[in-house]
């Protein structure tokens, strides 16, 4: 029943592409509305590394694949809005794309987790996804991502002073954004691991789970 | 739901010492570039989860029926309504034993696992929504291989058990106080037997509550292996007639998952025993059910059973 496939990234990168496209047509018509847009990816960012993991029930190996690519492409997706580029995170309206709107609300009470919400910059040096999927009579009902992005980051002006904060005025009583910088440079690194749900909604995927589990170094060397 | 935790108190005394050790080694002259020696790490958790409703009633019931009988037109032996709150983890179980006497819509009093007999899990839900005021999100509806299968499809359970007893037929090497590990069989004895059990059927409710509690600390401890959850929706697709999407379920697996062991607590619906008719019943306390069911309602916690 169970199996556990694992294609190299060169084997998605073609469904990647293709499902980023459809990624971006999702968000009409779904009973979930998509809780924000991602902005445009970090240039100097490491590439994503997806790749299919383990499928329980029977699929064809090219509908897992494409599955893969797509959940890969929606989470990926959250990683550029809400952990990567300038002022990563800051709008808390398109943090987390492709969460389902309550969700999201919840995602930004946890933005300290959840986004890079406060630092001024961040780019990934490890950026990979796993999917694993559920799938009844040929087709997938459910995936769980997961995953591993390791973050090279630079604090603002305000480093380590704790005043810098989330966007969103509720997320001061869950506590701001790691300080993730050192002292004087203010730069860091943050290993962020954990894994996200998903459902088909629509003509794509919504995350509606998320479990985060966040480790901010001064210098280190985690990847 | 929401949690943050930091890192253990055996990491947190070996970084102590740890700490401790290096100070000496921070001790370099001024201008000197100290190496690092040690390091405190603070790993942060946060999880989310949404599913509607937010706190979601599972009515989970036990068919006697034997193979080639229906289990939805069966006798509910194993009645369970359990609640789940996914804003904070917690979740509850209300143990009603089979044989309490109630207003089932339609039909008059009778004996509660009669429900299912006379209306399936339908009549089953309406009836304990009388009984505790809490309408059922879902119905599962299990038989005793449905359970047995499920059971061994997780890789068995830890169960908890407050009494020794046996069963000459179903278990005669018994269950011990404390922990017993078990695979599917005696997972389903553990459920089933209730003769040699000081309350009886109270007792066994409270067993069926133990069980289902073992079944989700065993589900919350694998949850981060990948297609355990998976493997679980399956079984459960394949022996419960759970009669929801699969997606839906892959999402109640989810929030099982999410559930904290710690918060996980179950009370068992006392009352009178009484004849009927020349049979045997329970005359449950129905003030009791209510006021549980009023507990319980918006948070899946029942302060005092």
């Amino acid at each position: 029943m169970a199996n556990r496939p694992r294609r190299t990234v060169t084997s998605l990168l073609i469904p990647l592409a293709l499902s980023l496209a459809l990624v971006g047509c999702t968000g009409s018509g779904d009973d979930e509305e998509d809780s924000g847009t991602p902005p445009a990816a970090a240039p100097s960012s490491a590439p994503l590394d997806a790749a299919a993991g383990r499928v329980t029930g029977r699929m064809k190996a090219a509908s897992r694949d494409e599955t893969a690519a797509e959940v890969a492409a929606v989470v990926d997706a959250w990683f550029e809005a809400a952990y990567l580029g300038e002022e990563p995170g800051a709008d808390a309206a398109t943090a987390w794309p492709g969460f389902t709107r309550r969700l999201a609300v919840q995602a930004r009470k946890d933005a300290g987790l959840t986004s890079n919400a406060g630092l001024a910059s961040a780019t990934a040096t490890v950026r990979k996804v796993r999917v694993d999927l559920l799938a009844v009579k040929g087709r997938a009902v459910g995936a769980t991502a997961r995953f591993r992005l390791v973050l090279d980051t630079t604090s603002g002006d305000d480093a380590g002073s704790g005043a810098a904060g989330p966007a969103d005025p509720e997320q001061t009583d869950t506590g701001a954004p790691a300080d993730t910088g050192a002292p004087g440079d203010g730069t860091g690194r943050s290993v962020l691991t954990g894994r996200v749900s998903l459902t088909p909604a629509g003509s794509g995927w919504r995350i509606f789970e998320y479990r985060v589990a966040r480790n901010d170094q001064q210098g280190g060397d985690a990847q | 739901m929401s949690s943050k935790r930091g890192v253990g108190a055996r990491l947190c005394r070996r970084l102590t010492v740890a700490a401790v050790l290096g100070l000496t080694v921070l001790a370099v002259p001024d201008g000197d570039v100290a190496p690092t020696t040690s390091a405190l790490v603070k790993v942060e958790r946060a999880q989310g989860i949404d599913l509607s409703p937010q706190v979601v009633w599972i009515l989970a019931l036990g068919s006697d029926a034997r193979m080639g009988q229906d289990v939805l037109r069966s006798r509910a032996d194993a009645i369970q309504l359990v609640g789940i709150d996914t804003r904070t983890g917690a979740a509850t179980a209300i143990g009603v034993a089979r044989d309490s006497w109630v207003a089932i819509p339609g039909h008059g009093s009778n004996r509660i696992n009669a429900a299912l007999f006379y209306g399936g899990p339908q009549l089953m839900a309406e009836t304990m929504k009388g009984l505790t005021g809490i309408e059922p999100d879902y119905v599962m509806v299990s038989s005793f291989w449905g359970l047995r299968h499920m059971v061994d499809a997780i890789g068995g359970i830890t169960v908890d058990s407050e009494f020794a007893f046996s069963d000459p037929y179903l278990r005669p090497e018994g269950y011990r106080v404390g922990k017993n590990k078990l695979e599917g069989y005696g997972a389903l004895h553990f459920a089933r037997i209730r003769k040699s059990l000081p309350r009886g059927d109270f007792d066994r409710s409270a067993n069926q509550q133990e069980v289902i509690a073992a079944i989700q600390r065993k589900v919350a401890a694998n949850a981060d292996r990948p297609g355990f959850l998976d493997t679980g929706v399956l079984s459960v697709l394949k022996n419960m007639d759970a009669q929801v999407r699969p997606a839906e379920l892959f999402r109640l697996a989810r929030a099982v998952a999410a559930v904290d062991p710690g918060k996980v607590t179950g009370c068992v619906l006392t009352g009178s025993f009484a004849n009927v008719g020349g049979a045997s019943v329970v005359m449950p306390d129905t003030a009791l059910a209510k006021r549980w069911g009023d507990d319980a309602r918006k948070d899946a916690r029942i302060e005092r059973c």
